[in-house]
């Protein structure tokens, strides 16, 4: 088997666990808030539940497409059941997807650092020292990135419900109704359309062969979509309650501007930069997750035994890739557009993959 | 120079080749590794010359001089005694041996109780010198220079190819005084000396068991004194025993002078800023953590004892932490924590919010900030670089200077910095106060090396802080916590059990009472997990009845 990682041993479920959350999470920072409640209106809250039981089959899926083979990574499950060539071709279509997806992610983060905490910085700048914290961490490996994160993440977690819970007094339930939104089958579709929300759950399955059992994968998938869907919904409530829809569409960066509106007395005010600490944290994780997840993927396409002589070129790409739009507008507007559709592959995939495995154990059977 | 610089940054694009044979981890499922190092090491030795020691006195005493330097070295003492039953020479330094006790417990008692006998064998000898405890033989020539060079006493007689080396050394050292870096109130103020013998009575006075090991182990090629490695039998994993053993054997060097210097050799990333181990002058702290599982090494002249492997969050333990009740301990330890977090991010926060983000400032305080701020021509992160250059000066020099004007470089740091620096307009009054917390802060924490290295990653927040602002320290503090949870500690993880969580490991933040804290820490895998009955409270009112009944049965099923 391919050799995934420099040293031998597995990661933690629970420091797996805070990983993937942080790197589903950062979605919510960018602007799904904005785009959900713009689709769904007041219903936005219950999009992510919805999407979430979209979700959840697929992850079903691919949860038992890998316990039928352990030891092995989804694309070392398309190489036994499709053939090399096919390997090669769906681990390089997937890296493409992922590193663009990140590269935009990168972008966006630069722009909302030098728009709120650091206007007179060049962009180039923050982009590339938070590229050499990623590189660090990706080099390093998956062990490190989950401790990492396992470190910081109870504390953002926290730091964060607080700053939701703070708002709330500045918000109005009645922003809240009316409560179906568009109406159901709107939300409902709202929900498919959204199903990129997720879709890094599936990613997992590149490092299931290093769970010491398929349990902890399986209790790592669920534990995170569980947790990030209840995030998502608690944001989506506070931001709706604070910027009710019509006004929302208009909001640059959604929870940003939810936590300025924070203030008691003189000495609770202006917690954003406190709210940007735990963002940023969080974000340069969750990137640096992206990024090894990009090298890792390409390292096994390419099947080289080692996927860190690729962090560096791939930070270079990533680069590239986070100047192509003009302006952070075009950002913005190509990164919603590349979030939603890269999921489909991600979701596909696996799914492809089950079913050919269970229409050819039964030819199997039959012969 | 410009070769191995461009080796280096080949290097970040080269893959270097699988480490997984040469790391230590003290889990079960990982086996032994590079058990070949140990063996090379005990081939080498075997393989060192080794020359028989002559049966003439005069060739003996040839050798010894010449071997000695006497002629030049004139506390190299020798001398040749003519007893009825044989010639008998001794040969010692006379610096390291005490010549009255030489006379009262060998040449008296050899004097008083000779043997009639004329077939007088060395080991005869060993019978009368009764006084003498260590007594032992040598009958190579290696081994007799290493012993002289030891401190011991060498005695030989004429004809026999066999020699004695006596312990009567001639000063035990300074005696047992209080610590001078670990001061605690509570608790025994005994600490560690440079004679290793008398830091070894302190620790078995302390626990009186048979199972406390200390073995003995060389200390350099040009040792003056062995090193321990003490470890109890019963609790210790034998693997980190092991491991423990094979490093301090494979110390292939000249001379050895501290234990802060064996640290540096034996640590598992000898290149990272924070110390992977403890050294303490406690011996109870060290009694304690042999008694939780780990190892520990002590060493002829270092008033230190060497432990492993330990947690980050070991080093922020302070020995009174044990004494103290239960809440005291679990508060000053958070304290503690708060001022580890003060001292690294505090300067780095003030310039950030002073420079990028006043908006965080509440108003009052912003404008009071400004106003004293108004005339200071320097920016906040050189008048903090100012102040910490200034500190580090009067620290460096408070340690240098004689006792007897030792207050004096406080009165002057006093000056210059609490009065002359504001009034000059160097720097402001805020920026003093930020640095006098962050010092205060730094010198809460019980570690003394940590304290060193915090100062020194304080710098790089500053940098940060005054770069980027917030977004540049907490780039930095991810790269800190990325370093942190790299290092490990004889194969634990250095942020263990917080990164990689380890639920079961109690005695973290929160001191748990001592009357629940039953089990030695898991992480040090130790062979006997249980400290103390689960009951140990059988008498109050709070403890169901049924728990005595069920140890009992349990003791009695364990009897069998």
């Amino acid at each position: 088997m391919m050799k995934l990682v420099k040293q031998d041993g597995h990661v933690g479920a629970i420091e797996t666990f805070g990983t993937m959350v942080m790197f589903i999470f950062l979605d919510i920072m960018m602007v799904y808030p904005r785009s959900v409640a713009a689709a769904a209106s007041t219903a936005a809250w219950q999009v992510p539940i919805v999407t979430l039981f979209y979700s959840i089959p697929f992850f079903y899926v691919l949860d038992r497409l890998l316990a039928e083979y352990p030891g092995k990574s989804l694309l070392g499950v398309v190489r036994h059941l499709w053939g090399q060539g096919i390997g090669t071709g769906v681990g390089l279509l997937s890296f493409i997807l992922l590193i663009s997806f990140v590269g935009y992610q990168v972008r966006v983060f630069g722009e909302f650092i030098i728009t709120t905490i650091l206007p007179n910085t060049p962009i180039s700048a923050v982009i590339i020292a938070l590229i050499l914290v990623m590189c660090a961490l990706a080099y390093y490996g998956i062990e490190t990135i989950t401790r990492v994160s396992w470190n910081v993440f109870p504390w953002i977690i926290v730091v964060y419900l607080i700053a939701l819970a703070l708002v709330i007094p500045f918000g109005n339930a009645y922003n809240l109704a009316p409560f179906w939104g568009n109406g159901v089958l709107a939300t409902v579709g709202t929900g498919a359309l959204q199903i990129g929300t997720y879709k890094e759950i599936m990613i997992l399955g590149y490092i299931a062969p290093l769970f010491r059992q398929h349990s902890s994968f399986r209790r790592v998938g669920y534990g995170t979509l569980l947790f990030t869907a209840f995030l998502y919904v608690v944001s989506e409530v506070c931001f709706i309650m604070v910027f009710p829809p019509p006004m929302s569409d208009r909001i640059g960066f959604p929870l940003y501007s939810l936590v300025r509106v924070i203030s008691y007395s003189g000495l609770w005010q202006r917690l954003d930069p406190l709210f940007i600490f735990v963002w940023a944290t969080m974000t340069t994780v969750g990137l640096a997750t992206g990024l090894y997840f990009n090298a890792l993927i390409f390292a096994q396409a390419s099947r080289a035994s080692d996927y860190r002589p690729y962090v560096f070129p791939l930070a270079v790409l990533v680069i590239t890739i986070a100047f192509i739009p003009a302006s952070a507008l075009e950002a913005v507007r190509h990164y919603e557009v590349i979030s939603n559709s890269i999921a489909v592959p991600f979701f596909v995939l696996p799914l492809l993959l089950w079913i050919w495995m269970k229409i050819t154990s039964l030819l199997r059977r039959k012969q | 120079m410009l070769k191995t610089w461009l080796q280096r940054i080949k290097n970040i694009f080269l893959v270097a080749p699988p480490t997984m044979d040469k790391t230590f981890s003290l889990s079960p499922s990982r086996g032994l590794y590079n058990v070949k190092l140990a063996r090379q090491l005990k081939q080498e030795q075997a393989q060192r010359p080794v020359t028989p020691l002559p049966n003439e006195r005069t060739e003996i005493e040839a050798l010894l001089t010449e071997t000695f330097y006497a002629r030049r070295n004139p506390d190299f003492t020798y001398r040749s005694f003519d007893f009825p039953w044989g010639n008998l020479f001794i040969a010692f330094y006379d610096s390291l041996i005490d010549a009255k006790m030489v006379q009262e417990s060998v040449i008296n008692p050899l004097l008083n109780s000779s043997p009639v006998d004329t077939n007088v064998e060395i080991t005869t000898l060993l019978g009368l010198l009764t006084d003498c405890h260590v007594v032992q033989k040598v009958d190579t020539v290696e081994s007799l220079v290493q012993s002289i060079t030891k401190g011991y006493l060498f005695i030989f007689l004429d004809g026999y190819s066999q020699g004695l080396v006596l312990e009567v050394a001639a000063d035990k050292g300074r005696a047992v005084e209080t610590t001078q870096t670990e001061s605690v109130v509570t608790g025994p103020y005994e600490g560690f000396v440079e004679n290793v013998q008398k830091n070894l009575f302190l620790l078995r006075r302390r626990l009186a068991s048979s199972d406390l090991i200390a073995e003995k182990l060389p200390a350099g090629r040009r040792e003056r004194g062995p090193m321990y490695l003490l470890y109890f039998k019963g609790i210790t994993n034998p693997k980190l025993v092991r491991e423990m053993r094979r490093r301090l054997k494979s110390l292939d060097v000249d001379a050895l002078h501290n234990l802060y210097r064996v640290e540096q050799y034996i640590q598992d990333n000898p290149r990272s800023l924070f110390s992977q181990m403890t050294l303490t002058e406690r011996p109870d702290r060290t009694a304690a953590f042999l008694l939780e599982g780990s190892v520990a090494v002590l060493m002829e002249g270092s008033p230190l004892a060497l432990i492993a492997p330990v947690t980050f969050w070991a080093q922020l333990h302070s020995p009174e932490d044990s004494y103290f009740r239960w809440p005291v301990a679990s508060f000053v330890r958070i304290i503690r924590v708060f001022g580890m977090i003060v001292t690294i991010f505090l300067p780095g926060l003030y310039v950030a919010f002073v420079n990028f983000h006043p908006e965080m400032i509440p108003t009052e305080l912003l404008m009071s900030i400004a106003s004293s701020r108004e005339r200071i021509p320097l920016p906040a992160a050189l008048s903090l670089l100012f102040l910490e250059i200034a500190f580090e000066f009067i620290r460096e020099a408070a340690q240098r200077v004689p006792k007897s004007i030792g207050p004096t470089i406080g009165i002057v740091g006093a000056i210059i910095i609490g009065q002359a620096v504001v009034e000059a307009g160097v720097v402001s009054p805020l920026s003093i106060i930020v640095m006098a917390m962050t010092a205060l802060a730094g010198f809460s924490l019980p570690q003394f090396q940590l304290t060193y290295t915090l100062r020194i990653i304080r710098l790089g927040m500053l940098a940060a802080g005054s770069i980027f602002g917030i977004y540049g320290i907490l780039l930095a503090m991810i790269i800190l916590i990325c370093h942190l949870v790299r290092i490990r500690s004889f194969g634990i993880p250095l942020l263990s059990p917080s990164s990689p969580l380890f639920a079961k490991e109690e005695d973290v933040l929160w001191r748990p009472p001592p009357f629940y804290d039953e089990k030695r820490p898991p992480l040090l895998r130790p062979l006997n997990q249980k400290n103390q009955a689960t009951v140990t409270r059988p008498w109050s009112p709070q403890t169901p009845i049924e728990l005595s009944l069920l140890q009992k049965e349990q003791f009695h099923k364990r009897k069998g």
